[in-house]
This record gives C-alpha cells, sequence and structure tokens, in this order.
C-alpha cells in the first residue's frame, strides 16, 4: 500500500471518528448534564430529594456503566434501527456511543455539582434563591472547570468506544486500525493509525485544558 | 426583631440522635447587636440556620420582623429571607464571578432589573469599600476583601437582619478587627440588627450590646453585656477576665519561693488556690450604666447582687487561703501572718474610670494587692474586673469590704 493510500484511508478514518465522537459528545454533554443534575436533586438532603428517583435513576446508570461497549453496541440495535432508520454506518454509531457514555458523563457531572462547597449552596438558598436560580447560577456555573475536565474525559473515552463502531461498519480510526492493521497485518497502518490518534487525542485534552484553565478562577 | 422560643433541633443518624438545640429562647431587639458565645459542637451554628431556616427546626417558633419563618414555606420563605442577610466562615462566594459579579447574583436573585443592578453593585461595593477590587475574582482577595464582598452581598436586598455565621473565624486578629468595625458601622448607620455566632471573646467585646453563652444546646446565660458582667456566676466576665490564671500564678508560686515545696507542690497548691477563688468574693459592677452617668455612679446605685457567698464566706475564703497553702503553711502571699482575704471585683459602666482600688487603699489603709485584672473597653460600656489580695482575715478587712459592697463592686 501506498504512502498516498494510507493517508487517504487515514484521512477518511479520521473525519469519520471526528463526526461520530462529535455528534455523540455534544448528545452525551445534555443527556449527562440532565442525568447527572438529577441525581444530585434528588438525593437525600438534595434541592429536591426524592430517594426512590434517585435510587432507580442510579441503578440505570449503573447498568449502564456496567455493560461492555460491543454488548451494548449490538443490545440496542432495535433501538438505533428506531432512531436512525439504518443499523450500519457512521450515524448508526452514534447512538450506541451516546448511551453508553451518557451514564459514564453523568456521573462525573454528579461528583463536579458535588464538589462545589455546600455554604456556597447554603449562602444562595439564604438569599431566597430559586432551585432553578441555583441549579444554574451556582451549581453548573460553579461546576463549569470541573464539568469541561469531565467532558474532555468523557470524549477521550469515546474515541476509545468508537473503534468498535466497525461492527456496525461505523469506520473511523480504530476499525482502520483493526481491520488493515491487525486483521491484514499492515504494521504501517496500524502505526500510521496509532499516532493518528494519539494525535487526536493530544488535541482534545490540550484544548480541553485550555478551556479549563480559562474557565477556573479558583 | 428576631424572637425564638421553644427552639429545639435534633439531628437523627443511624447511630443515634444528637440533640444541637436544646429549648433555646432569644429576642434581638431592633438595632441589637446579640452574639451568641460557645465553643464548636455547642449547638450554636444550627441555631443561627434555624433563623433562616437553612435548618427545620423540630419544635418552636422563629419570627423575624413579625413574620413567623417556622409557618412559612415555598415562595413565601424565599421572600422573607429577602430580608435577611447571611455572612458566613468561609465567605461562600462564587469563585466564577467577580466581586462585582457576586454582588450582582444577590441582586439577580431578588428580580432587581438588570438596569438598576450596576449602580446598585457600585453603591453597596462602596459601602463596604471595595470599589477599586470590583473586578477582582474572590481567589485574588485577601480574607478580609472576601468577607467585605460577603457583606455587601448579605446587604444588597436591604435586610434588617443580619446573621453571621462565625464571620471573622478564619481572619486574623488586625483584619477581624476591621470587619467588626465595619458591621458596628453598619449597625448604626443602617440600624442593622445583628445576630452573631462566634467562640471569639473578641467580637462580643467589640460589637455585642447584648450575649448569650451557649452549651450543650441551651443558653447558660443570656442578657445585655452590662448585666452579664454584673453576675457573680457569670461565665462571660469570667471568659473576659480570666482571673484564675493570674492568681493561680501568685499563690501558686509561692511554695516555690518558700522553698522545699517540689513544683509538684506548687501546682497543687495552685488548684487548691483556685478552690478558694471560687470561695472568694464575687465583687459587683456599679450598675449605673448609660444616662445615669458618672455622678450617680459615685453615690453607687449598687446592686449588691444575692451574694451567693455572704461575709460568712468571706471568712471562709480568707482561712481557705490559709488552708491553701496546706502543707506549705501560709501559700506564700507575702503577708506576714500569711493569711490574705481575696476579693474579686468587677465594674462596669463609668464606675469602671473611678479610682476605687486607691480609694480602698487610702480609706482603709490596707495594702491592697492586685493578684491580676484588666479593663476592657466594650462596645457599650468600659468594664473591669480585678482580683485584689487583702492582708488579715475577712474579719480584719469588714469595714473595706463593707465599702466595697456598698460601692456595688462586689457582693
Amino acid at each position: 500500500m501506498t504512502w498516498s493510500e494510507v493517508l487517504e484511508l487515514l484521512n477518511l478514518g479520521a473525519q469519520e471518528t471526528g463526526w461520530m465522537v462529535g455528534v455523540s459528545a455534544l448528545l452525551t454533554a445534555v443527556g449527562g448534564l440532565l442525568v447527572g443534575v438529577l441525581l444530585v436533586l434528588t438525593a437525600r438532603g438534595g434541592l429536591l430529594p426524592a430517594p426512590p428517583v434517585n435510587a432507580v435513576l442510579g441503578l440505570i446508570v449503573n447498568v449502564g456503566r456496567s455493560l461492555p461497549f460491543i454488548i451494548l453496541l449490538v443490545a440496542v440495535i432495535p433501538f438505533t434501527r428506531a432512531v436512525v432508520g439504518t443499523t450500519i454506518g457512521t450515524d448508526a454509531a452514534i447512538v450506541p456511543l451516546t448511551i453508553g457514555a451518557i451514564p459514564f458523563f453523568a456521573r462525573i457531572v454528579e461528583s463536579a455539582l458535588r464538589e462545589v462547597p455546600a455554604d456556597v449552596v447554603a449562602a444562595a438558598t439564604a438569599m431566597g434563591a430559586t432551585r432553578r436560580q441555583i441549579v444554574g447560577k451556582v451549581l453548573l456555573r460553579e461546576a463549569l472547570p470541573a464539568l469541561v475536565a469531565g467532558l474532555t474525559i468523557t470524549v477521550i473515552a469515546l474515541v476509545g468506544y468508537s473503534a468498535m463502531a466497525g461492527v456496525v461498519g461505523g469506520g473511523g480510526l480504530g476499525d482502520l486500525a483493526i481491520r488493515y492493521g491487525y486483521q491484514r497485518f499492515e504494521t504501517e497502518v496500524m502505526i500510521a493509525t496509532v499516532v493518528a490518534l494519539v494525535v487526536f487525542v493530544q488535541l482534545v485534552q490540550m484544548v480541553g485544558d485550555l478551556l479549563v484553565r480559562r474557565l477556573s478562577h479558583r | 426583631m428576631i424572637e425564638i422560643s421553644g427552639l429545639r433541633k435534633t439531628y437523627r443518624s443511624k447511630r443515634g440522635s444528637v440533640v444541637a438545640v436544646d429549648g433555646v429562647d432569644l429576642s434581638v431587639g431592633e438595632g441589637e447587636v446579640f452574639g451568641v458565645l460557645g465553643r464548636s459542637g455547642a449547638g450554636k451554628s444550627t441555631l443561627l440556620r434555624c433563623v433562616n431556616m437553612l435548618e427545620r427546626p423540630d419544635a418552636g417558633t422563629v419570627t423575624v420582623g413579625g413574620l413567623e419563618l417556622t409557618a412559612l414555606g415555598g415562595k413565601q420563605l424565599r421572600i422573607a429571607r429577602h430580608g435577611i442577610g447571611m455572612i458566613h466562615q468561609h465567605f461562600a462566594l462564587l469563585s466564577s464571578r467577580t466581586v462585582a459579579g457576586n454582588v450582582a447574583f444577590a441582586l439577580e436573585v431578588i428580580g432587581t432589573p438588570r438596569a438598576e443592578r450596576k449602580a446598585r453593585v457600585a453603591e453597596l461595593l462602596e459601602l463596604v469599600g471595595l470599589t477599586d477590587r470590583a473586578e477582582a475574582y474572590p481567589a485574588q482577595l485577601s480574607g478580609g476583601q472576601k468577607q467585605r464582598v460577603g457583606i455587601a452581598r448579605a446587604l444588597a436586598a436591604r435586610p434588617r437582619v443580619l446573621l453571621s455565621d462565625e464571620a471573622t473565624s478564619a481572619l486574623d486578629p488586625e483584619t477581624t478587627d476591621s470587619i467588626l468595625r465595619l458591621l458596628l458601622d453598619l449597625n448604626r448607620r443602617l440600624g442593622l440588627t445583628i445576630l452573631l455566632i462566634t467562640h471569639e471573646m473578641t467580637v462580643v467585646k467589640r460589637i455585642c450590646t447584648s450575649a448569650a453563652v451557649m452549651r450543650d444546646g441551651r443558653f447558660v446565660e443570656s442578657g445585655t453585656i452590662a448585666d452579664l458582667l454584673r453576675r457573680p456566676d457569670s461565665e462571660l466576665a469570667r471568659d473576659l477576665f480570666p482571673l484564675d490564671t493570674a492568681t493561680t500564678a501568685v499563690l501558686g508560686s509561692a511554695p516555690v519561693r518558700s522553698g522545699p515545696a517540689a513544683p509538684q507542690g506548687a501546682t497543687a497548691n495552685g488548684v487548691t488556690a483556685n478552690a478558694a477563688t471560687a470561695n472568694g468574693v464575687t465583687a459587683n459592677a456599679a450598675a449605673t450604666t448609660g444616662a445615669a452617668a458618672v455622678g450617680a455612679a459615685t453615690t453607687g446605685a449598687a446592686t449588691v447582687g444575692a451574694a451567693t457567698t455572704g461575709p460568712a464566706t468571706v471568712g471562709a475564703t480568707a482561712a481557705g487561703a490559709t488552708a491553701v497553702g496546706g502543707t506549705s503553711a501560709g501559700a506564700g502571699v507575702a503577708v506576714a501572718d500569711g493569711e490574705v482575704t481575696i476579693v474579686d471585683i468587677t465594674v462596669s459602666g463609668p464606675a469602671a474610670d473611678e479610682p476605687i482600688i486607691a480609694e480602698l487603699a487610702r480609706r482603709f489603709d490596707v495594702d491592697v494587692r492586685i493578684l491580676g485584672g484588666s479593663v476592657e473597653t466594650l462596645a457599650t460600656t468600659r468594664a473591669g474586673r480585678w482580683r485584689l489580695a487583702l492582708p488579715g482575715r475577712a474579719d480584719d478587712n469588714r469595714a473595706a469590704l463593707e465599702y466595697l459592697r456598698e460601692r456595688g463592686v462586689t457582693r
């Protein structure tokens, strides 16, 4: 295989990975925030205590966290078909990626929100702030640097998950490494892919760190 | 302004329950600065948090500005909270917002229109002297500056009551001083009623008009500072003017000086000396506080309180002092016959500035020795407390003691 062919493959793989990871990260951010906030709100002693709701939500999150991604990928196929209309391809891979990452990010959100000092929340309560104000202006805003750092971790985890997207024809860099590098013994492609992945992860981490530095005023 | 009655709060956990506040009654008048003094774990923090319903009391009522908060919930409670400012030990500022942003947050909470916020923020920062740090983030501020932001934020909704939760406990003495001055200034200028909890006597000393000492969830004593100082068994007076160590030093060191007694003996003596002290005549304030003024003070106006210790005890004290020496008789108080009468005198109000001890020495020709004591300038009054040693038994000093009692500085 010539270098230009390899580059072409890499280019395509990178685009597919970028698309899958990008879209699912976006959806995960929204879903994870929602679930994470709910977990914190409904916890005992939270702003909207509802221990049963909290327990059920926690259980669902834990189930999601414990399923190996490759199993999840297959298990959600009917759901994927219902949502995307197809079960193969890059778009189809986005569904299991998102479902797999939401519980992961939700726990990160939960712990980030818990890190907001209790007396800051108490101060807002004492001022007469509404729950909405406390969640939006205190919890989420104060935890923002931690949330961005957590999202960075999640995106990088998604890059890892996305390597398995090849199973449903999702393509991407990881799939490239498996099909060419592993199954066809094209060591050069394997190395090139790995390098590309390292660069990708590195970039994500750098952007994440930069944002955290910008946002943090501690 | 703040009325609390029968307040009770118990924390339950799997290991059992802890009674944090055990039946507290409290009344803070408008414009008063009320301090609740106590060690950590005394329940004072819970008490304070029950005032604005950060903690729901199990029993009792809390009324602030005529509104019974214990009966409110939801939106009504939120609105009521606008009228109660609160400042915190660790400032509780939003780290993601600037100084101006933190104050603006309080305005957003009460729904101040955006257009008015800026001017009001500037006004509040001016009030606490932080105009030049408006764009700084809390992390860039010193502790004192952070607390000023906390105060500005607490005042944003123009509350008439301010709750202070150990507001100066994380600050160094100089900064504590400047924050207390600010609070006192706000109290006087805005007529702000302040309820504060603290474990620092300094805070009570500097700004409180009234105080309570809290222990194990209860008020051990409570009243105006002047009243509390006048009580013979006042813990506040004892904490404010710690005399025990002074006496221990003098009486306790004597046997060492006299030779054979071992240092251990000295300590033992010290302890016994304290016991004697406990019996000692507790002197009392002339009590002519306020308008009655200096002239009245001279005439006495004494509240010779219900003496826990009568003249008989005085005698006992003298004997006690002798007994103090115990093994090494006479306890080294440098008096020929080794016997002294120990008298504690406490003065507050104008009497604090009178030459009582000099007069005592002159009139009765006694060689008064001061074992310990001090004079303090309090927020509302000046007060002093001394432990005196008069040579001879109480019987020998009857006239002098009578004089002190008449002056109302002793019981």
